[in-house]
């Protein structure tokens, strides 16, 4: 069902909504635009470009408490669990980091289910804010995951997403992709009519232009797995990676954690948390009798071909979305698409030599 | 059940470290019922300095050969020995001046040389096996938490081993050095403070130390792009844990 909603109603019709649920969207916070629960809808920023941290945080939170546990007798605990009960509507999610959730999906709703994903996921809206501009380190175009919503390697946006606006300079187009959430709002919208449908596809070929950043997708997991000895990790591992961990902490389909156990000190309470880890931490990869990463190359590589290629095999899509966080927010410039460039370069250089 | 006999000793340092444990906020009282504080100088007069000790922490570096002593009798009667705050893992604020040669720091206070001892600042674990760190300047909370529950339950403690990158992210705290270039030392800094400056937006300045195999050299190349003087970009790494080699790589390249 497609609607039109006029911005100067668009407050208004966030205000709508079903009161039960936290409001989450972009609003700005020092230099940048952050997810962040909404007090009022006027603090919406919807015309951010980037956050630093993905609304992954919001599913799948970056510290979280998973249970409690406490010794009763000599050899018995009781354990309570914790698992996520509030109620949530993401707003203004830009396609990347939508198709992003649904990767998580995959992985943590899929074979295995992660019982505390799933309880949080199960209560959250998507409602995905189409792209109106491009950063310079986008390339959401290249990977297929954006600038507008779209299936992508097996992810429908229908069944992973409930609501796609789309920015038409002074109106929305709203498309409900299920019934679920137009009952939560009480605004009464219009009908759009064939020539906003038309805008909407002049908008999107008008910014698949603008892309700066481009990545060669073609035979990549392939490619990638042929040059695991390629000098361009130890080159960048030794003398540009710090191992800081923020192209991992920063990406929207990273999943990896660590758990914690925290007790009292008369040992009467345990409580279990879980924290997003990092492959690029020397300790992730530390097994008895040594660490299979032990270097700062071993451990970038894994990130980028975990990302581009692994995941292939693992989940039948690409790890990474194109959203250029991890290249934004690398203190030292390092940039996933150069080192693909790199490496195809060479694999050309070789044919001919 | 028999307390655990906990010891304290200090050697070069502000003493902040001691006075961290009687400022533990909720848990003084709770660390008293586990532990017998059977020697604590800046707690209390007097105390037994004999062991045997099931836990030595040891705090301040090593800038004199009486410490030296000390310290390996006490490694001998001690079954864990940890080295607490920045002073004793990394050699601390002490270390300052070991970037200088020694008469030169000498001269600018004392006017009679010939009655000061001092040597170089060394972390404890330069002379002693250690059991693990409470990094932290003062000696951070959760560690110390951390460490006393371990030895309650027989369990290997666990520290963070990563920078404080990690805390800011996990934080949401939005990144200063790329956000608004400010000169942070996040990225090569052990964590454990919860990322306490840049949640005030404040630059980290590396007072815990060096984690694990981190690229000082780099960060520092990212600091002479950002404008820092070569002066600037050595007291950065120097300032906290110069004799440590991780931080010295960074500090190297520009003295």
């Amino acid at each position: 069902m497609v609607k039109i909603l006029q911005k100067k109603n668009f407050c208004r019709w966030i205000d709508s909504l079903s009161r039960q649920y936290a409001l989450i969207g972009p609003v700005k916070e020092r230099e940048e635009t952050e997810f962040q629960p909404l007090r009022c809808p006027e603090q919406l920023e919807m015309d951010y470009i980037s956050t630093m941290a993905a609304p992954r945080k919001f599913i799948y939170p970056s510290r979280q408490l998973l249970f409690r546990f406490t010794p009763q007798g000599d050899d018995q605990l009781i354990t309570e669990e914790i698992l996520p009960q509030s109620q949530q509507i993401l707003l203004a999610v830009h396609p990347c980091d939508a198709h992003a959730i649904m990767v998580l999906d995959r992985v943590l709703m899929g074979e295995f289910t992660d019982s505390y994903y799933t309880k949080q996921r199960q209560n959250t809206f998507l409602i995905v804010l189409n792209c109106q501009k491009v950063d310079k380190n986008c390339f959401c175009d290249s990977m297929g995951t954006g600038p507008f919503l779209h299936s992508w390697m097996g992810q429908d946006p229908a069944k992973g997403c409930d609501l796609e606006l789309t920015d038409l300079g002074d109106r929305y187009l709203v498309e409900f992709l299920n019934g679920k959430i137009r009952k939560l709002f009480s605004f009464p919208l219009e009908t759009a009519n064939d020539e906003d449908i038309q805008l909407k596809k002049k908008r999107e070929v008008g910014i698949k232009e603008k892309f700066i950043k481009k990545l060669n997708i073609e035979n990549l997991p392939s490619s990638l797995r042929q040059n695991m000895d390629h000098s361009v990790w130890s080159r960048i591992g030794e003398a540009i990676c710090l191992s800081c961990t923020n192209c991992t902490m920063v990406c929207p389909t990273c999943y990896c954690y660590n758990t914690v156990d925290t007790v009292k000190l008369d040992l009467s309470k345990s409580e279990r948390y879980r924290y997003w880890d990092s492959c690029q931490e020397l300790h992730f990869a530390e097994v008895h009798g040594g660490n299979f990463r032990s270097t700062r190359g071993a451990r970038l590589r894994q990130f980028v071909l975990h990302k581009l290629s692994y995941w292939m095999e693992q989940y039948g899509c690409f790890g990474c979305v194109g959203c250029g966080r991890c290249i934004n927010w690398c203190p030292t410039g390092i940039d996933l698409t150069e080192i693909v460039k790199e490496i195809r370069g060479t694999k050309i250089n070789e044919q001919y030599s | 059940m028999k307390k655990n006999r906990l010891a304290i000793f200090k050697y070069s340092c502000c003493a902040g470290c001691q006075f961290q444990l009687f400022f533990f906020q909720e848990h003084v009282l709770e660390t008293l019922a586990a532990v017998d504080i059977v020697y604590c100088k800046m707690g209390a007069s007097g105390g037994v300095k004999e062991g045997p000790f099931e836990v030595a922490l040891i705090e301040g570096a090593i800038t004199e050969s009486w410490q030296i002593d000390e310290l390996k009798r006490v490694r001998e009667v001690s079954h864990f020995l940890i080295p607490i705050g920045s002073c004793a893992v990394n050699g601390g604020i002490p270390a300052i001046k070991d970037i200088y040669p020694e008469m030169e720091v000498e001269k600018r206070v004392y006017q009679d040389l010939s009655v000061i001892h001092s040597v170089k600042a060394h972390p404890i674990d330069d002379y002693v096996r250690v059991d693990g760190y409470v990094r932290g300047c003062p000696m951070g909370e959760r560690d110390l938490l951390e460490l006393l529950t371990s030895l309650l339950l027989n369990t290997k403690p666990s520290f963070p081993e990563y920078c404080v990158c990690v805390e800011c992210k996990l934080a949401g705290t939005i990144c200063l050095l790329m956000s608004e270039g400010k000169p942070c030392m996040g990225p090569v800094t052990n964590a454990g403070c919860g990322a306490l400056c840049p949640s005030h937006a404040r630059a980290c300045y590396g007072c815990w130390g060096p984690a694990p195999n981190v690229n000082a050299p780099a960060l520092a190349k990212k600091f002479e792009q950002l404008g820092l003087s070569p002066d600037d970009i050595v007291r950065k790494f120097t300032q906290f844990a110069s004799p440590k080699i991780e931080f010295r790589k960074g500090a190297e390249m520009y003295e």
